[in-house]
């Protein structure tokens, strides 16, 4: 339906939009490594995990050999599967199917956003945890500085999809989040809110990032979120 | 300040046509209140609603998920209204392509949906909050609520819109929030793009 000239409105190119994309990713995984605890006991699920290049090194960071991971894809879950993952090929909004309090440690990386049900996801991520196992959940963020300025030129941030059909029938960001509304959220939920960081600042090079990430978290390109299941239930 | 409710009403009434030979079928009619008066003002006494939950309602019923196919044939209706639904839809090509399909080729429909550049949300996350307008759970005040899952700013709204076949005619903008009422009206006209409310009649191109 669409034709060439709406793609190519849709779609962010040009050096530096791949210079802060690349950095967004690299940022939001360092910081990710860093709010792992090693535990070579530990069993890790990673939702969303594409071919596994991430899990993997979640996987060694923390010390253990025990990665199961859902994907939709098929090209990419067989691709994880010989990473040695463990993959069930899953909707995501169809829950999960591992039993209660089977893993120490949960990761979704720029998942939430894309799911239709956030509620039943942050429930079986509950569920399938183990008392004081934690997650660590990431997502873009809607208050980010670039997006606000956006907005205030009235044009639609691409974070906020108007599409899917537009963007390769792919399923695009169905909900947004800022900082204190994902806090709220997985309270909600019952996790306990551990950790709340921001990372990356487009259109910043990395140093200023960091440096502004500091200084003004909310307002970050990303938000990473390490929440705890309470021992006590 | 300006009632959102009775802003999007009017707005959608000023852009309805009176012709009593119109079908209209109106999309998400939750009571039928809206519907009916939509009814009354085109004249005309050929009017479906569709919503998700059978409920009491003012005009005849029909139940279906508007995140699938319409049950209704091509080219039924003149006129199809989804006032302050297509935000809650998560497959909105699917539904713009249904309206699209169901609507005669001399018919129209109106879209009214909250704007996702609107001067308080910009303000809210200036203070990093979440906007009121994206919700992050559907859980409200302990009840269930399914929720916006794709918000539009103008250009955002007119860009699916065209790119789903159809032809803008005619956009109205309303509630320049914070401002008082008569404020809110003028500045809706100057900067249309952070009014709070968009209704837009579109027709097929």
């Amino acid at each position: 339906m669409c034709d060439s000239e709406n793609k190519e409105r849709v779609v962010f190119t040009g050096f530096w939009w791949d210079y802060c994309t690349r950095r967004y990713n690299s940022e939001y995984r360092r910081v990710l490594f860093e709010l792992l605890e090693p535990n070579p006991e530990a069993t890790y699920l990673d939702l969303g995990c594409g071919d596994g290049t991430v899990a993997k090194r979640v996987a060694e960071h923390i010390g253990t050999d025990t990665v199961a991971g859902v994907e939709l894809s098929k090209k990419l879950a067989s691709q994880a599967r010989r990473k040695g993952i463990s993959i069930q090929r899953r909707d995501l909004d169809k829950g999960l199917p591992w039993a209660d309090s089977t893993f120490d440690v949960v990761t979704a990386n720029q998942i939430i956003e894309h799911v239709d049900n956030t509620d039943l996801l942050l429930k079986e991520i509950r569920r399938v945890l183990k008392p004081r196992g934690y997650a660590i959940i990431s997502t873009n963020n809607l208050a980010a500085l670039h997006w606000i300025v956006l907005l205030m030129l009235g044009k639609q941030p691409p974070t906020a999809c108007i599409s899917d059909e537009m963007y390769g029938d792919t399923r695009m960001h169905r909900r947004l989040f800022t900082m204190p509304g994902l806090v709220a959220a997985v309270r909600y939920f019952g996790f306990k809110a551990e950790k709340a960081v921001g990372t990356y600042y487009f259109p910043f090079p990395v140093p200023i990032a960091r440096l502004l990430c500091k200084v003004d978290k909310r307002h970050a390109s990303c938000i990473t979120l390490k929440v705890r299941k309470p021992c006590t239930d | 300040m300006e009632n959102f409710n009775k802003a999007y009403t009017r707005d959608t009434l000023s852009l309805l046509e009176h012709d009593p030979e119109t079908s209209l079928l109106d999309l998400g009619c939750h009571d039928g209140s809206l519907t009916s008066r939509m009814a009354k003002r085109v004249g005309t006494k050929s009017v479906i609603g569709v919503d998700c939950i059978s409920r009491d309602c003012d005009v005849p019923i029909v139940k279906a998920n508007l995140e699938e196919l319409l049950p209704f044939p091509d080219r039924t209706f003149n006129v199809v209204t989804a006032i302050q639904v297509i935000e809650h839809v998560g497959n909105t090509d699917g539904l713009l392509q249904e309206i699209r399909r169901v609507l005669k080729d001399n018919g129209y429909a109106i879209i009214s949906t909250p704007n996702l550049a609107a001067f308080t949300t910009i303000g809210f996350l200036l203070f990093g909050w979440q906007p009121t307008m994206i919700s992050a759970t559907d859980w409200r005040n302990g009840r269930l609520n399914s929720f916006h899952r794709r918000v539009f700013t103008l250009p955002g709204l007119r860009q699916a819109l065209v790119a789903n076949g159809f032809r803008i005619e005619k956009e109205l903008y309303s509630c320049y929030y914070p401002m008082p009422t008569f404020l809110s009206r003028i500045m809706s006209k100057i900067d249309r793009r952070h009014a709070a409310c968009v209704t837009v009649k579109i027709r097929k191109g």
